[in-house]
């Protein structure tokens, strides 16, 4: 079967891990970008993280703030130009731990602006770290024993967190296998018209692999979200305005 | 021109709009504020883009943004929130960005007072976040210089294509004064080709960010010391009264230096010879100013409204031990005229011992 090109936005080969799932969702949202026809009218807002390698393989104009500041740069972003999207491709450390105060203030104004989150349940970049979404029990570098509420606390759902606010969108995917990639492509696209008729804040949840600290192999990584993570945490749309 | 009554905040504020200012973004703080009511109510109609930001911040972060995507944006602190500033300052250093910063000091560690103070000046000139730089950095002293420097401010950040900062304090912020209010300068988001406006067919994209990840670490390294240096040489300001036969000098900025003029005159008429320099620039430091005092001069005093006399430090640095330096450091008062006078005379005749730097 003859490989699918890759679009002209992926400008050269992604530097993530292999099996990392941060370069399957980049290739849907160039995908859709491209479909959309909305390349010049995108300005990126990169988090700080794996996540962050997007801007050394996607031809879109990217801002780097500081890690986890997107809910406040998109917000200057699409007020200064209201006629370009607004988005961000973070990480769950990024939108959850340092940046949930901007997260949510942005979400609790209804600013309308579309954050892609990364959630692999751990702090990739730095080895596999605790972080707010890694599920009690998840053993990583700094839970060696494994996540517990006594000496952690709960893990973070975004949904218990924003299902009250009055905001455009919130759901979760996952991209383990093709069906899933072409239900995440659809919610991508989605996400992004919300802004577009200008119905405000969304946030589009992606449960990606980490099979490099997750001490896994790829195919394993991706059975693992199946059968656990997205048992922890649910799929879905539970706000679509 | 237009002159108006005005206060320190509102003078700047305003100067920033003359010069272009299309973006404020700031946070309630006291003895800034007026800076940040004056934008809320007069930003959205010159058709520009105000936000009160839910924290320090968020506002350091969204002016980032702002900046990147081509407005001229400004954003206004004080004290604590001056701290939680430093590392969006510092993100503005590595990416660049002519966004511009006006801090009006007040006093104290931590959340410290709402009353002016000058003992920012450390965290102002020597960096302030991580990594080795230096922001641009003007001392208004009066209203009117609060208006004329948030007016070029932006110019000049984008000369350099650096961050400026324009240091205030309490009491020239919060002081009434008559202003010349200067002309609308005319600024478009799309000027400048280094701005995010979206990356357009055919076209390599722009990032914003680290200018070391798209470009050569070293070489960005030996460039960014060359424009430091450039700065320093050439954008030094200063103003210097009465210092060319100076028996005692006097070094102040903003509202120390009123009184520290008031100090000269009197002691002039005493038959006294006191002289001032006046930083108009505290980074890059006026080490110029400085070759204008006589061999004969018999100390050099700061006098700040701090503990530690912080900018004795840089006067240290620049008469290279010519001169006994001395600070008139008035912990949280601001000196009053006839006790720099007493003080000055002090050293005159010998009377005060040279202090170890803290």
């Amino acid at each position: 079967m003859p490989a699918r090109k890759a679009p002209e936005i992926m400008y050269c080969e992604n530097r993530f891990c292999a099996g990392c799932g941060h370069a399957i969702f980049n290739r849907i949202l160039g995908e859709v970008l491209t479909e959309m026809d909305i390349i010049p009218d995108t300005i990126m807002c990169s988090d700080i993280g794996c996540n962050h390698q997007f801007q050394f393989c996607m031809n879109v104009d990217t801002i780097v703030p500081p890690h986890g500041k997107m809910g406040a740069a998109l917000t200057a972003q699409k007020r200064v130009r209201p006629d370009k999207y607004a988005l961000t491709i973070a990480g769950d450390g990024g939108a959850y731990a340092i940046g949930l105060g901007e997260t949510m203030a942005a979400a609790t104004r209804n600013e309308n602006v579309t954050f892609f989150v990364m959630n692999n349940t751990v702090f990739a970049m730095t080895g596999g770290q605790l972080a707010p979404t890694t599920m009690v029990g998840q053993k990583t570098a700094s839970t060696p024993l494994g996540r517990t509420e006594e000496a952690n606390g709960r893990s973070i759902d975004v949904f218990k967190v924003m299902q009250g606010l009055d905001i455009a969108y919130l759901a979760r995917t996952t991209i383990t296998n093709p069906a899933n990639i072409a239900k995440t492509k659809k919610m991508v696209k989605k996400a992004i018209e919300k802004q577009r008729d200008g119905k405000g804040f969304g946030l589009l949840e992606v449960l990606v692999p980490c099979p490099t600290n997750w001490n896994m192999a790829p195919p394993d990584a991706m059975k693992y979200i199946d059968e656990v993570v997205s048992k922890y945490y649910p799929l879905g749309e539970i706000i679509d305005k | 021109m237009e002159k108006k009554l005005m206060k320190g905040n509102e003078a700047l504020a305003e100067g920033a709009l003359r010069g272009g200012c299309n973006f404020f973004a700031g946070y309630p703080i006291t003895p800034q504020s007026e800076i940040l009511e004056w934008m809320a109510a007069e930003l959205p109609k010159r058709g520009g883009t105000f936000i009160q930001g839910e924290s320090e911040i968020a506002s350091v972060n969204m002016t980032f943004a702002a900046r990147a995507l081509g407005a001229r944006a400004l954003t206004s602190t004080s004290g604590p929130g001056f701290s939680l500033y430093q590392e969006g300052i510092a993100y503005w250093v590595s990416a660049g960005m002519p966004c511009v910063a006006a801090c009006v000091q007040r006093f104290g560690i931590g959340d410290g007072f709402i009353f002016a103070g000058q003992d920012n000046y450390w965290q102002a000139v020597k960096g302030g976040g991580n990594g080795d730089y230096h922001l641009i950095t003007l001392a208004p002293n009066s209203v009117q210089e609060c208006h004329d420097m948030a007016y070029e401010s932006f110019e000049l950040a984008e000369k350099w294509m650096h961050p400026v900062l324009l240091l205030s304090d309490g009491t020239i912020g919060q002081m009434t004064e008559p202003c010349e209010l200067r002309p609308q300068k005319e600024y478009d988001i799309d000027q400048y080709e280094w701005t995010c406006s979206g990356t357009k067919p055919g076209n390599d994209h722009k990032v914003i960010t680290d200018i070391t990840y798209f470009e050569d670490l070293d070489e960005w390294n030996e460039g960014y010391l060359k424009k430091m240096r450039e700065i320093s040489e050439t954008e030094q300001r200063w103003e210097n009264i009465c210092v060319d036969d100076a028996d005692i000098v006097l070094v102040a900025y903003g509202i120390s230096a009123r009184v520290a003029e008031g100090a000269v005159n009197k002691a002039r008429e005493q038959g006294f010879k006191l002289g001032l320099i006046r930083p108009i620039t505290l980074w890059p430091y006026p080490r110029k100013a400085f070759e204008e005092i006589p061999d004969t001069c018999r100390g050099v005093i700061t006098v700040e409204v701090n503990m530690m006399g912080q900018m004795r430090d840089d006067v240290i640095i620049t008469v290279k031990g010519k001169y006994p330096t001395f600070a008139l450091a008035t912990r949280r008062k601001v000196a009053k005229v006839d006790e720099v006078i007493a003080f000055a005379k002090d050293v005159y005749d010998g009377k005060v011992k040279e202090e170890e730097v803290y």
